[in-house]
């Protein structure tokens, strides 16, 4: 690793013109395995990574300095383009630190929703995670049949909240919609497909014997250092340690939820590899249990807070007070009371929170977002430190990062 | 709690099941035997029998999952959020849009720009009203917002064009006059409940 100082700080100790063996060489910011705009500044010895510098800021927006400038409502659908993967965990993130702010809570039916939502969209997550992981090392077919498979779950998502992406289908105290006619049908189908569809990757890959030496004991993580380099999510449990916020802080059903989590102890990008497989198995089963929890719940779709949350569309079509309230709603934006939260979350790639300092005022006075590959991208410089060259796009693949997310 | 615990994020105890994996040999003679077992597997085969099934399924079988774009277009959902439609009402053939602002005020990307005045009838009538769709992010928030149910999304979703003004328009994005009995509801963001009748309540207390 690089020792930086003040006086030389991460660049300026890089030399350039060496009169050893070693070379430097820029991997990125459009590397089609640098997973978006990652620059990683690798210096060579061979075939030997010696010093890895990632450089993060080609997709800077500043998207935490927005929040600061936009009402709570309006920052919800920026929050979509941090894990355009999993555009609902980054929703349901912000929303629940909002309502943690506001003291509301969203009524049953939005919460089966939002929990359906979710773990749809780990799925997806994961499904994108597989088929790009095996497309970095090689396996071209698992690219096309996941992706197929994300395609199928992608139309749910469509035809939940009218986009494939960028969904902002969560709102602050509950959720824009019902399911659609025949929704949770069409669900069904889908988690009955994916079983089988999950077997056929396992066939192409779990024993594949290419998959199995570019896999194991590459990148690998020691516990420690994966506390120390503050991982979470399929990184951390990769490493063999438990930690699962559904499981230690129950946020949303899933208190209420049988599910397992997998835990891997090899350490490697193998493990983290079959964690996944795992984990999207759980998922489906996780939906399964909240389809018929569905039936059984009230139409009420948001939560019931005049000072905070507009009235349904019907009552602001036909009643006095609701359109009134919803215009300053909409025109000056929520006062919430002031106060800081933190409301973490497990999203697919790790530990994705919201930190929200309000003075009282329509706009958050300061809004913070820790998000799970700012910390997994800062990981690399010690994880691919000793490796090969050929090995760092399976490191950077495995470690499931996604730049929306780091440069925010 | 003392800071050692408080760090301690190995906490877990219900519920996790550590995966079966096979640890790397530490001996030579475990290693050589991890060799010789995986080089007489048949893996590979198996590997090729999937490829194979699935080029036979979309082959023959009719289960061929790409289609041929321009040629072949895949149907869109109801709530999808695409180009934007202005309704008009039903019974006088109006546009629906009273120019209250909601939806300048919410666009998260300012896209929206608008301009009212007074008609001859001292009414209020919407002068001026586009949608910059260059920077449109179809958030469906406008949908949302709309307490007339004037601005949804309708199901162009191929934008390309020569000219950046040619979608901005708010005659093109409002339902043309003789196609008002093909006018439909929008399902998706900002659509009014499905049993939206039961819902009202006379007396409107909480607001
Ligand atoms: S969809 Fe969103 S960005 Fe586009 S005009 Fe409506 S509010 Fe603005
Ligand atoms: S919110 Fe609806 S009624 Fe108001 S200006 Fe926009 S389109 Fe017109």
């Amino acid at each position: 690793m690089q020792v930086t100082n003040k006086l030389t700080p991460f660049f300026e100790n890089l030399n350039f013109e060496r009169d050893d063996n070693t070379m430097v060489i820029n991997f990125g910011p459009q590397h089609p395995s640098a997973h978006g705009q990652l620059r990683l500044v690798l210096e060579l010895d061979g075939e030997l990574v010696v010093k890895a510098y990632p450089d993060i800021g080609y997709l800077h927006r500043g998207i935490e300095k927005m929040g600061e400038n936009m009402t709570y409502n309006e920052f919800l659908p920026t929050t979509d383009r941090l894990d355009y993967i999993a555009s609902t965990a980054n929703n349901y993130a912000y929303a629940l630190a909002v309502e943690k702010l506001l003291d509301i809570q969203a009524p049953r039916r939005a919460q089966v929703i939002r929990t359906m939502l979710l773990e749809l969209n780990r799925i997806i997550s994961h499904l994108f995670f597989l088929a790009t992981h095996a497309l970095d090392v090689g396996a071209m077919s698992v690219f096309l049949y996941a992706f197929r498979e994300r395609e199928f779950a992608m139309d749910l998502m469509e035809d939940y909240c009218g986009a494939r992406l960028t969904h902002s289908a969560v709102r602050i105290g509950g959720v824009p919609l019902d399911l659609p006619a025949g929704w949770l049908e069409n669900l069904s189908k889908f988690l009955a497909k994916l079983p089988e569809e999950i077997q056929t990757y396992e066939d192409l890959l779990t024993e594949n014997r290419i998959w199995k030496m570019r896999l194991e004991d590459v990148g690998v993580l020691a516990p420690e250092e994966a506390l120390s380099w503050g991982c979470t999510g399929p990184m951390l449990r990769g490493s063999g340690i438990k930690y699962d916020i559904r499981k230690e802080e129950p946020y949303e059903l899933y208190g209420e939820l049988d599910f397992d989590i997998p835990v891997a102890d090899t350490n490697d990008s193998y493990g983290r590899y079959r964690l996944y497989m795992e984990e999207m198995k759980q998922s489906a089963r996780i939906i399964k249990q909240l389809i018929p929890m569905y039936a059984k719940t009230e139409p009420q779709l948001m939560a019931h807070a005049p000072k905070y949350i507009s009235a349904p569309k019907e009552e602001i079509m036909t009643q006095n007070y609701a359109l009134m309230q919803h215009f300053v709603l909409v025109t000056q934006g929520m006062r919430p009371p002031k106060g800081e939260v933190y409301a973490p979350t497990e999203s697919p790639k790790g530990e994705l929170g919201f930190y929200i300092k309000s003075e009282g005022e329509p706009y958050a006075y300061r809004l913070k977002c820790r998000a799970p590959s700012f910390f997994h991208t800062g990981l690399l410089q010690e994880l691919l430190v000793g490796t090969y060259l050929a090995d760092v796009v399976t490191i950077i693949g495995s470690t499931n990062i996604v730049f929306g997310e780091v440069d925010r | 709690m003392s800071l050692e615990e408080f760090k301690n994020r190995n906490i877990g105890k219900q519920n996790y099941v550590k995966l079966d994996l096979e640890h790397t040999p530490q001996t030579p003679l475990g290693r050589f035997s991890r060799v010789v077992r995986r080089t007489l597997k048949g893996e590979l085969f198996v590997g090729l029998y999937v490829t194979l099934r699935e080029m036979i399924n979309a082959l023959f079988r009719g289960e061929m999952h790409t289609v041929k774009y321009p040629l072949e277009k895949l149907p869109i959902s109801p709530r999808y959020r695409a180009i934007h439609d202005m309704l008009r009402l039903l019974e006088s053939g109006h546009y629906r849009c009273i120019g209250c602002g909601l939806c300048e005020k919410i666009c998260i990307s300012n896209c929206i720009r608008m301009d009212t005045r007074y008609d001859e009838n001292q009414r209020k009538e919407v002068s001026e009203y586009t949608i910059n769709f260059g920077r449109c992010i179809f958030c469906g928030y406008c949908a949302e917002v709309c307490p007339e149910l004037a601005i949804v999304h309708g199901g162009r979703y191929e934008t390309a064009s020569e000219q950046r003004a040619s979608f901005s328009i708010f005659e093109d994005m409002l339902t043309p006059v003789d196609a008002l009995k093909q006018q439909k509801e929008y399902d998706g963001f900002g659509a009014v409940s499905p049993n939206a009748d039961e819902n009202i309540k006379k007396t409107p207390l909480a607001y």
